[in-house]
């Protein structure tokens, strides 16, 4: 139902419960969004600690050299 | 008098390889007369202990399986004779002090080579001058 589509004082308010029933985490986009989100991040978090871990390595060994 | 005219051994035990073959580098241009031995593991430095005659073992702190302390006291318990300097990049007075007590001779930072291990390697092996 929609609001421009509520004939009757009855219809507003089941629209407005409506509303307050739906839970934004619930939609399909939204949840595949969220997923995604956590994806990129624990990839970004991953792929930092290695350059970090891989410049780290390097540093030892250079001031090994030098 | 028996007078020992080996070439010394030096054993370089560290599980990165970039690390490792730094560290090798590192004592054959200060040390060209020394002859490397490399292991990646405690288990792989005890196996060289047991089968040459190894006159310094640089061990690193940490190793996968048994850490450096351990390895230090095994290798000692191995070959007493043996000089084990502990080389690590984590430098605080615990990692000191568990070294030392592990029976390293000295413990030394790896951003710290040219200034501590040289030298130390110099006063261990040619006290006077290489």
């Amino acid at each position: 139902m929609t609001a421009s589509g509520a004939k009757s004082i009855e219809d507003l308010r089941r629209y407005n419960q409506e509303l307050a029933a739906r839970r934004v985490e619930d939609d399909p986009v939204v949840r595949r969004l969220h997923v995604a989100k956590r994806i990129v991040w624990m990839i970004s978090l991953a792929g930092a600690f290695l350059f970090y871990y891989l410049i780290d390595k390097m540093q030892e060994a250079l001031s090994i050299l030098r | 008098m028996n007078v020992d005219t080996r070439q010394p051994i030096a054993l370089v035990v560290d599980d990165h390889d970039i690390v490792r073959r730094a560290l090798c580098d590192r004592i054959q241009a200060s040390f060209g007369q020394f002859r490397l031995r490399e292991a990646g593991t405690v288990d792989e430095a005890l196996k060289i202990v047991e089968t040459e005659k190894v006159d310094l073992v640089l061990m690193d702190f940490r190793l996968p399986g048994r850490d450096g302390v351990d390895g230090t006291r095994m290798v000692l318990e191995r070959s007493p004779h043996t000089s084990v300097v502990m080389v690590s990049g984590y430098d605080d007075s615990s990692h000191r002090s568990a070294a030392r007590k592990a029976g390293a001779r000295a413990f030394v930072s790896k951003r710290a080579i040219s200034k501590e291990l040289i030298p130390l390697i110099t006063s261990l092996f040619y006290p006077q001058g290489a």
